[in-house]
This record gives C-alpha cells, structure tokens and sequence, in this order.
C-alpha cells in the first residue's frame, strides 16, 4: 500500500488531531484522498512529461518544416483580403527579388510588377468568398523577355490568403519549342504520308519518284534545293539522279560528284549516317565544298542523310538551304532520315519486283520441265499437295485421288518412316534425303522408285519437296544379278558362295546353343566324268539339272542344297537331332538318285557318293566344315562308290598326307629324283633280251626308293602324273638313243606305262612327238602300255587318240590283261599290238594253279588276232615251262632280272637267257585236247 | 419489456437474491462479469435452471457496469423478457474460420434475415481482429440493419477472455444475437473524448493490427519514452495513450488501443487495424471530455428511438477509458443516467474495444476508448 500523500499528510497534521486521525473510518477515508492525490499526481507527470517530449517533437518538427520552406524555390505572400503582406518568403529562382522589410506591411500594388496586382487582388477576392485554393497561370513583360508565373492562392484562418507563386518560364519555353515542333512534326508526318500513298512512288517509274521526293523533301523542310544520289558500283563516286532547285521549280540531274575529292565529307556520311550542318562554311565535314559550291549557290546550311540498301552505302539525299544559316532540328534531321529510308525503300523495291519478274519467269520454266519431264515431281505435308504427269503416270492415280490420299497408301512404311523423321527431327543442315522406296500403284502393282526429298517452304508452309524415278527395271536387274551371284546357273541352286554364307551362320547358332547341330553333305556324282564324255556335254549338264531336282524333291525346304561346280553338290542339313538322321537322310538322297534317268532318250544310271561332315562348335570356319565333307566323300569314292562315309579325323590326317606326299612329288620332280629303271622282257623264240619295260623309281636323296605303287595313285589324283609321264617319255627316248650306237642291229625296243589321266591329256600326243624328234629314234622303238580301263572307255575320243599314236610309228599295249572287264570280243575294234597278262594269272599257273588255262585261251585268242602276248611276273622255271609250251611270245619278271638301271640294264642287251630247263619240263603241262 | 437485474459478488452473494419476478418466462439474460466467476459452472448451472428458457449471453470483462456501478470479479445478471420481440443467437469459434471476416460474414449469415431489427454482437477481446469482424459482420446485412456491441475483457491482464453461449463461457468465441420486432426501437451511439496531441505520425510498418513503426521508427520505443516508469505496465498502460489514426484519403478517424506487445518482436498489436501509409497521432484523457463524451454517446442513443426513456441500455465502454478514470469512473455511468432517465435498466462492461457506428447514419466500426451505448425499448 502506498504511503500517505506527503501533501495530505501535512494536511492531517496541521489541521487534525493525531487521535482523529487515526480513528479507522477517518483513516479509510483520508487513504481513498490520499489514492486520490497520488493519482492525480501521477496524472499531472504524465502530462508534463508528455507536454514536454511533445513540445520537443514539435519544435523540431517546426524547424524541419522551416528549412523545407526556405529550400522551396517559390514565392510565398501571406496577405490579408486587402492585400497587404503580412509574411513574404522572396523566391530564389522568380526573378522577383525584393527585400522582406520593404515589403512586409505593403499593398500588393505597390510592389509587384503592373500585370500581377491586378491578378492577384481578383483571385484573392474569389478565395475570400469561395473559401477553397485557386491556382492560375500569369505572365508579365521583363526585361529578359516574358516571364510565367504559376500562382495558387490558399485560404487561411483569420481572413488571410496564402499566396504562392513559381516561376515557371521555363518549363513554358519548352512547351512552346514542343508545340512548335509538333507543328513541323505534323507537316512532315503528312509528307511522309503523301509520299507514301502518292502513284509516282509506285508507278515504276523510278525517276518519277526521285522528282516527287525531292519536291517533298524540299517543301517540308523548307529548303531551297534537295537533291539524289547514289553511288557507283566502284564506291568511287556519287551521281545526281535529281535534283530540285525550289525557287526555280526546276528538275535537273547527272552531275557527279568523285568520293576522292570530298575525302571528309564522305568519311562522315559514312559514320555518322546524317549530317547536319547548321553553318555548312564552317562546319568541317562540308568545308569541301566552299569555293565551288556553297557560296557561288549562296547555300548556309546542308542536311545530308544517306542510306543503305542491303547494308550497303547506296547513297545520299541532300537539303541545302541559303540565306541565312539555320538550326536543323532534331526532328528536321529525323525526317531527313526518313527521306533516306524511304529512298532505300523504292530502291529495293525496284530490285525486288526484277527479281519477282525473273522469279515468274523461272517458275514458268520449272512448271513446263515438271510438265514433260518423266522424272515424277510432287510435293506433300500429310497430304499429297503438287504431282506432276509423270508421277500420275507412274503411280496410276489422278492428282485428284492422290489428293485425297494417306501417304502410306502409296509409300512403303520404311520411307514414311523416314519422312516423318526429316519432317520433324531434321536439323538445318541435313534436309533431305535420297531414298529408294517401293510404292503400290494403282493397278497393285510394287514399283521402286528412287527419291530425293527436300524440305522447302511451300504455299507458307513446310512442305517435302521430291523428285522421283522409276527404277523398278533396275531392281530387277539387280535382283537377278544378286541371285546369280548365289546361284548356279545351271542348276538354280545356291552356288558355294551362298553355301559357305548360310554354313557360316548355321556354325554360329551352333556355338551358340549347345543343343543346335547341323550337317553337311558332300555329294559327287559317280563316273559322271564317263557320261559327260560318252553321251556329251549337254546330256551332263541335264543329269546335273536332274539331279538338283530330285535333291530338291528329296531334302526339307529349309535344307540348303548347292551346286559348287562339275559334279559336286552340297546339301547343309538344318537343326538335325544326330548322325542317325543324317545317314537317313543320306540314304534316301541315294535310294533317289540311284534310280534311271531319261535324258533325250537315253536311259541313264547314276548314283552319288556322299561324304558327311557334322557341324560341331570345334570349326572355326565353315570352310573346314565343306573340307572335311569333301574328305570323307573321297572316302566313299575310294570305298567302292554309291555309298556315303561320315568324316572322321582320322581321314584328314591321311588327307594331309596326301597333302604332305603331293609337295614331295613337286620337290622331286624339280630335283630330278625319278629314275627309269628297265626290266628286260625276253622273247621265247630266241632267248635274247626283246626289249626293256621301263618303271619308274623315286630316289630319294638320302637313297630311299619309293615304289610307284606308293606315289603314282597321288600323283594321278593331283595331276602330277602328267608331269612324271612326260619326264618318262623322254627318259625312254633318251635311253634308247643311247643304246642305238653299242647295240645297231639289236633292234632293243622300250615299253613305257601310259596312265589314263596320261592318256586323256591333250598335249600327250605331242609331247611323244617332241620326244621322238629331240631324240630322233624310230617310233616303232618306243611302246605304250595301256591299262584295260583306258581302252574300255570305248569312247570316240580314245579310238582317235589311239588311231593317232598308231599313225606316229608307235606300238601299242594292253597292259595288266585279264583283271579288267575288257571283252575279249571288242580287241580286234583297236590298233592294238599286243597283249600283257597280268602277274596275277601268271602267278597261278603251275601244277596247283587253275589259270593256265585261261592263260592259254588268252594266248591262242592273241594269236588269232595277229597280237603278240607278254607274260608278267614269271618267276621260275616252271612258269617258264608253261609259257614256252603255250607258245607265249615273250616273257618278263624276276626269274630273268628285277627292274634295273639303265647302266645295269645294258649288259643284260647282248645276253642270250638260257631256256634250257624249260624244255625238259614239257611233260609237266597237260592240256585238254 | 421486462427487466430485473442483479448483481453476484465475488463472494456468491447474490444482490438481491433471484429469481425475481421473471425466472421461467425470461427470453434473454445479459451475464457480464469477472473470467474466473463466469467459468464457475455452478453459478451458469443455477442461473439455467432458474431461467430455463432464456438465451445466456455474455462475457469476461474489465469491470461489470449494473446500474451506476461498476464492479471488478464480479456478475452483473440482467433478465429480459420482451412482449413484442423475438431473438435468434449465433455463435462461433473463430478457429474453425481463415480470419476474423470470415468468422463474421458465417455468423451473420447464421440468422434469419427476415424481420432482423438489429444485432448485438459479443467477441472474444484477443484473438479475433475487431474490425475484419465487423466487416464480415456488415458484408451481409440487410439496409437499415446495424450492429453493436464489443469485445470481451480481461481486466488488466490482457492474458485470455471468455464468451459466454450456450450455457458456456469460452475463450474464441463470437456470439450474437439477432433481434425481431417491428415495435423494437434501438437507439446507439459512441463518443470518445480524448484529446489528440503532438506531431502527426505516419504509418511506416504495420501489418493488419500490429504496429512496428511511426515515422520509421520503432512504435514501442516511443510508448515507453511518453510513459516513462509506466512502461513498466504495459500493455495495460499504454491505454493511456491510445493512437488516432487517419486514413489519407479519408478524413474520419478511429481510436485504436493497444491490446499486448511483443518485445522479440518490437511490436504492438491493436485491438483494430493501424494500416500502413495511415496517420497517427498520440491521444491524451482530457478528463472532462471523457464523461462529456459518454453523455454524448447516451445523448445520440436517445434521440435515435424519440421522447421517451429506453427501457434497458447496454454501455459498453474501454478498459482505457476506467484506467484514466480510476476512481472516477463512475462518473460517466452516472452521466449516462443523467440523459437517459432514471426508469432505464443500465448494464454493460468495460470492454477491450467497441462496436458501433459514432451516429445512426454512419458506417459500423470497431472503436477504442469509447463509451457506446445500445438502448432498447418496446414502446
């Protein structure tokens, strides 16, 4: 509780007992005073506080608002309705200054220049009976010219008027100036305007323009000449298309004007685009012209805008003004521009319409060529929007149908495809393509087409241009030539080419997929070679056609069957389960081939053998694949024929060896390795050495001899043996020129084997015939020995082959008589001279053996043919006995000599072999009667 | 119209003791009193059971008026039972609404507008911005149709405030009552009497009713500087200098007191809106001028329903007002009676701010630092 008031409580003291004062009513009583004080007390601070922060407040408030009036450059009054002052603020910028002590207390009228008293007592009235501000605007005569005052009265309390007044000459100069310029503004708008609504500026007439111009220019801006004129194409010099002299009203033009004697006046049109000299004798840029020019033309002031057209400078509008100089205002200078521009503007206008023309004319051009042309011509968007005739006349469809057309009616889905990526995702630099593109003409049809697409602006929007011709011929052309390029001619087949391909990709699936297996089959059609030679080329090549047919017949559709050349055929067995497919398979190849053919008549049987190779993941190459087919097949020629071998690896290493023997044959022949080593053959009668057969031996060099029982085979499969026969045809010549000279009356004659590769060689004929020459020995010396086989073939061919070596001198012999299927019954048909039989009867004669008879019906047949009969393999005596007795002419084998060389062989010429067991031994041989 | 009124002390003394003639048959019953006596339940309990048809409107204030006194804690209880008149009563929880306007134009829009005389409006004093309420409260009303009334008080403690509704005194709320009948004249008026003083301020920062900066700077700043030791007391004794505010394109002011300031903030908030680009200037009590100011009120009230006394008068008047006033303050309830007559029931409470238009003709607004007075009469 807070304690008594110090002023009640001096109270309570001086006025009231202390016993009063403390009864309790009183004392409750004086507390609720004493609240009463304290409050009013607190009232009374906070008022003074109050007051005082507020009075500071304010005054400082006061002198702010002081300095914000004395900055204000406007005149104050404050006056009451009679106008005297009764506070005056002087304006600092009125040009009313006047002291405020010679004021204040005064009557406007005394103080204020004439025109404003008069004013202000009459707006000073309306504010004292309207009691609102008025503002107005006066001005009064002054010796710098008129001053404009914006005055604004206020009502204040106690019958005064604030009076405030701003000099605002100025700002009423510058509206002065812009009204003045909206004026020019005005007049060159419409000038504009005239000019570019007026016919002369659009007639053409490029001239006419340039004079309306000029006139124009001159009227606006009130000068007395303007002129035109533009560069040469040098940029050396400007030329005067016109020019306007006012006063005169008169055109002229053709002046001109060299660049490189206005250096600086040139320079500055250049950079700066307009000049405007106000005093053109001074202003640098146009001093140039002084002398000959501007004084003689009495010109002061020169305006000049230039302008370009197509970025470059074209040219010059010239304002020349005389008399005396003028200012070019902004705005003049501005239309001046526009002058210019609207120069630039004809000037390309003109240029443009020429190129319009050229355009019109090349498009009648363009629509004639896209008229006759055969290339289509046409334009789309999502429709068809232009098509030439060609193109009516390729697709079979009027523009009218095209018209109203989807695209992918016509076009395959692979070039919409392509257009809808050039139309919506092309860049700037890739924006066409040339494409072939099948369509689907109206007839259904497919033709090709080769395109080439552009994207242009047509009719406003983007539209694919194209070009288009007809290549469907060439396709096809070129499809054929693509099937031929995989394909037999003859049979249709797939070539080897194509066969490889697919094998290759069949060996991919293999490594692929563990499960996938595919074989191939090597096929070679049995003594196709016979038949070819025997009934003729063109009956082969129709076995051959036969037999793909049949294949055809035979395999699955997604087999691959192929002629690779001559009488090779491959069949590649797709996604086969295991080899006991393949050999069904195979087997039914043959069950099929295996039956006849008729072949312009004549009845023809065939068969194939078949070597079978499965594709497995260890080939590395489809081509090793075909090898080891080829391998096995050559199995199953060699097992007998018509008969399938499956290749295992067993046959490449022999193959490799074959391989291996046929590089040492080469070698050997190159280093003269062969030997003839000659083997006597003994005539019977005599018992001297008839003749010699000659072999052929391979010496190595480190004296290893090969017999021809090993090489020879290779050497007719590869083909060596023509080679080797040859170097044995002239060894045997060579021989018995070197025996002639010891032995002259001997007569020794030379048997040498002919294979039958040898025989159906072209160049044996002459080959013999150059031997015999190079030797120059009698051909009757030298013998061929002919296998059964060869004669057997009982082709034209050979019997002229055969008539021909007879005509040479030579002899011929049947050699290995009897293992073949020769009938006897055809030997008289061939020039043959004798016969050899062969060591295999020989070797079954004798007591135990049951040959001598056939050997001697061969014997007594020979006779009975005028042939001479050689016996082979005789070893002993009592073959010997038997022979003698059988009346065998001659007889040869190792009982005489083995095969020997030629130095050897010599000594046995001069030798009589005696004969004499052989007559003791006449009983032993017993023939049937 | 019939009336009886009483008064139940701090001490659950009833003065006199009720019911009186009325109990079952009282339409509508005013409760104004202290926060803690009004969320007793067992005095709203007696009441209903005694008054079991009647509408219990009411609020927590800073002082209780019945008849020319004025009371702190306590329960001003006034019975009305009209003959003529009908009545609707609204409320609302101002946190089930975006802002105070909404809140406002639902509640308005809660009643019947059909026959609507006139509606009497009770707010929670702190949570809901006064003058969107009023607003919202006016967006919707038919011609001719006003609205009075106040926001409810916390004493001087500014803490929390409660509205009293449906048996329930809770803080948040806005209630109303709509009122019905031709014969039903109300009259109202409001009037301050407080002088403006000093330099006028320009609202540099403000956002809705909080205030940051005069003339650049800091509000609060210059509120402790003008109550020197007293800044101690604030919010409650920055009552005594209430802010004018002027709108620079309207030449009307109103009277805004502060409601709480935010130190971290540096920050006063107002019980009405103190917008940007509004001048302010500080207002001093002239003493004299406040109970001149409430016999204006009373005055303008009473030539609005003609001759004759009005039967029933609810003043609602500032918390600053009784703060300035202390002792004194029934002075101004005394100088009420003075207009309006001896047969006038008077009752009503010290409020944390007004709502009224200043004359019949006016818009309704929120004030501060008024005395507004509502009268009502069935004759």
């Amino acid at each position: 509780m807070e304690s008594l008031h110090r002023l009640l409580a001096r109270q309570i003291s001086r006025h009231l007992d202390q016993q009063e004062a403390d009864n309790e009513e009183l004392s409750a009583f004086l507390r609720a005073i004493s609240d009463a004080y304290h409050e009013a007390d607190q009232d009374r601070n906070m008022l003074e506080r109050s007051l005082e922060l507020s009075s500071k407040e304010l005054s400082q408030a006061n002198s702010d608002l002081r300095a914000i009036f004395e900055a204000i450059p406007d005149l104050f009054f404050r006056t009451d309705y009679q106008g005297h002052i009764l506070e005056y603020k002087s304006g600092s910028e009125t040009g009313l200054k006047l002291s405020a002590t010679k004021v204040l207390g005064k009557k406007l009228d005394n103080i204020l220049p004439v025109e404003l008293p008069e004013m202000l007592t009459t707006a000073i009235k309306r504010v004292r009976t309207s009691k609102s501000r008025i503002s107005l605007e006066q001005s009064i005569k002054h010796e710098t010219g008129r001053l404009h005052y914006e005055v604004r009265l206020l009502p204040l309390l106690e019958d005064q008027v604030l009076v405030i007044m701003r000099d605002i000459t100025e700002r009423k100069n510058v509206e002065e100036k812009i009204a003045q310029s909206k004026i020019r503004l005005e007049k060159q708008s419409r000038a504009l305007s005239e000019l570019a609504t007026s016919n002369a500026l659009h007639s053409g007439n490029i001239k006419e323009a340039f004079k309306k111009i000029t006139e124009v220019a001159a009227n606006t801006l009130d000068t007395s000449f303007a002129s035109i004129w533009l560069y040469n194409k040098t940029h050396t010099a400007i030329h005067c298309l016109d020019h306007y002299d006012k006063a005169a009203g008169k055109h002229s033009e053709g002046l001109e004007l060299k660049i490189e004697d206005f250096p600086f006046y040139f320079k500055s049109l250049a950079e700066d685009r307009a000049i405007a000299a106000h005093d053109a004798r001074t202003d640098p840029r146009t001093t140039e012209f002084l002398d000959n020019y501007l004084i003689p033309n009495n010109i002061t002031s020169m305006l000049d805008a230039c302008f370009r057209v197509h970025g470059q400078y074209a040219g010059v509008i010239c304002h020349e003004h005389t008399g005396s100089a003028r200012e070019w205002t902004p705005d003049e200078q501005q239309f001046a521009a526009s002058m210019a521009d609207m120069i630039a503007l004809i000037h390309e206008t003109q240029e443009r319409e020429n190129a319009q023309r050229a355009l019109l004319e090349s498009e009648d051009r363009f629509r004639i060529l896209a008229e006759t042309t055969d290339s289509a011509i046409f334009a789309f968007r999502d429709k068809f929007v232009y098509v030439n005739p060609a193109m009516e006349s390729i697709t079979g469809y009027a523009y009218n149908e095209l018209r109203e057309m989807d695209l992918d009616k016509l076009f395959d889905a692979a070039f919409i495809q392509q257009i809808y990526s050039l139309r919506h995702e092309h860049t700037d630099s890739e924006k066409h393509i040339r494409q072939e593109a099948k369509i689907l003409t109206q007839s259904g049809e497919i033709r090709w087409l080769f395109l080439a697409v552009g994207l242009v602006q047509f009719e406003g929007s983007l539209t694919c241009l194209a070009n288009a011709f007809d290549i469907t011929e060439r396709k096809k052309i070129e499809e054929q030539l693509r099937f031929q390029a995989f394909h037999d001619e003859l049979t249709g087949l797939a070539n080897r080419a194509l066969f490889i391909d697919r094998l290759g990709h069949r060996l991919v699936n293999t490594k692929r997929q563990n499960s996938y297996q595919c074989a191939v089959l090597f096929l070679d059609i049995d003594r196709f070679k016979v038949i070819n030679d025997s009934l003729g080329h063109a009956l082969g090549d129709e076995l051959l056609i036969e037999t793909g047919k049949r294949l055809k017949l035979v395999m699955r559709q997604i087999d691959t069957i192929a002629r690779l050349g001559g009488d090779e055929f491959t069949v590649l067995l797709e996604d086969v389960t295991g080899l006991e497919e393949v050999l069904i398979v195979s087997e039914r190849i043959q069950r099929w081939l295996k039956k006849p053919y008729l072949l312009r008549g004549h009845e023809v049987y065939s068969s194939v053998s078949i070597g079978i190779a499965i594709a497995d993941a260890s080939y590395q190459s489809p081509d090793q694949i075909l090898r080891d087919a080829d391998i096995a097949m050559y199995r199953a020629k060699a097992k007998g024929k018509a008969c399938h071998e499956v290749f295992n690896p067993q046959m490449h290493a022999k193959a490799q060896k074959v391989l291996h023997l046929e590089t040492n044959l080469r070698r050997a022949l190159k280093n003269k390795e062969f030997q003839l080593y000659y083997q006597p053959i003994v005539s019977l009668k005599t018992g001297k050495t008839s003749s010699f057969e000659g072999l052929i031996r391979w010496v190595k060099p480190d004296g290893e001899i090969v017999s021809p029982y090993e090489f020879i085979p290779i050497a007719e499969e590869t083909g060596m043996i023509i080679p080797i026969g040859k170097l044995v045809i002239t060894e045997a010549c060579e021989q018995l020129k070197k025996w002639r000279p010891g032995y002259p009356d001997d007569n020794i004659s030379l048997t040498i084997n002919l294979s039958s590769r040898q025989f159906e060689h072209d160049v044996l004929i002459e080959d013999i015939q150059e031997s015999i020459s190079s030797a120059n020995i009698d051909p009757e010396l030298l013998k061929l020995e002919l296998t059964e086989s060869i004669i057997m073939k009982n082709s034209n061919m050979m019997l002229d082959k055969l008539a021909e070596l007879k005509a040479l001198g030579l002899k011929l012999l049947i050699d290995d008589f009897g293992t073949g299927y020769s009938s006897l019954s055809y030997l008289h048909q061939f020039p043959i001279d004798a016969l050899k039989i062969d060591r295999s009867f020989i070797n079954n004669i004798g007591p135990n053996g049951e040959n001598a008879e056939i050997v001697n019906a061969i014997i007594s047949l020979a006779h009975n043919l005028g042939l001479k009969v050689i016996a082979e393999g005789v070893e002993n005596t009592i073959h010997l006995q038997y022979l003698m007795e059988m009346k065998c002419d001659y007889a040869q084998g190792y009982y005489f000599a083995r095969p020997v060389p030629a130095k050897e062989a010599e000594q046995f010429i001069p030798v009589t072999w005696s004969l004499e067991k052989t007559k003791s031994a006449t009983s032993i041989i017993k023939f049937p009667s | 119209m019939k009336i009886e009124q009483a008064q139940l002390s701090a001490n659950k003394d009833w003065s006199p003791q009720l019911p009186g003639t009325l109990g079952q048959s009282a339409d509508l019953v005013f409760l104004f009193g202290g926060k803690k006596i009004l969320q007793d339940q067992s005095v709203i309990s007696d009441i209903v059971s005694t008054y079991p048809s009647a509408h219990l409107i009411g609020c927590s204030t800073a002082g209780e008026i019945c008849n020319t006194n004025v009371y702190d804690d306590s329960l001003a209880f006034t019975a009305v039972k009209f003959e003529q008149t009908s009545i609707e009563t609204a409320c609302a929880n101002i946190d089930d609404f975006a802002n105070s306007y909404e809140a406002g134009k639902h509640l308005c829009n809660s009643i019947p507008k059909q026959g609507l005389v006139h509606v009497f409006v009770i707010s929670d004093g702190l949570q809901v911005n006064g003058s969107e309420l009023v607003q919202g409260l006016t967006a919707d009303l038919p011609d001719g149709v006003t609205v009075t009334g106040g926001l409810s008080g916390d004493g001087a403690n500014f803490e929390e405030t409660v509205v009293v509704w449906d048996k329930q005194a809770r803080p948040g709320s806005v209630t109303l009552i709509g009122f019905y009948g031709e014969k039903l004249k109300i009259g109202y008026g409001s009037l301050g009497g407080w002088d403006p003083f000093g330099t006028e301020r320009l609202i540099t920062r403000s956002n809705g009713n909080i205030l940051y900066e005069l003339d650049g700077q800091s509000a609060l700043a210059l509120y402790k500087e003008y109550l020197g030791e007293h800044a101690e007391g604030l919010p409650a004794t920055g009552l005594l200098f209430p802010l004018t505010v002027r709108m620079p394109e309207d030449s009307t002011s109103v009277v805004r007191t502060i409601l709480s300031v935010d130190e971290s903030e540096n920050s006063m908030t107002f019980a009405g809106d103190v917008p940007e680009g509004a001048y302010a200037k500080l207002m001093k009590a002239n003493f004299s001028r406040l109970v001149d100011g409430a016999m204006g009120a009373a005055q303008t009230s009473y030539q609005a329903i003609g001759s004759a006394s009005p039967e029933l008068a609810i003043l609602v008047s500032c918390v600053g007002r009784k703060m300035v006033l202390k002792q004194r303050v029934e002075e101004e309830v005394e100088a009420v009676r003075e207009v309006l007559g001896d047969s006038t029931i008077l009752t009503g409470f010290y409020s944390y701010g007004e709502i009224s238009p200043f004359t019949p003709s006016a818009k309704c607004e929120l004030h501060n630092q008024t005395m507004t007075i509502t009268t009502l009469s069935e004759h």
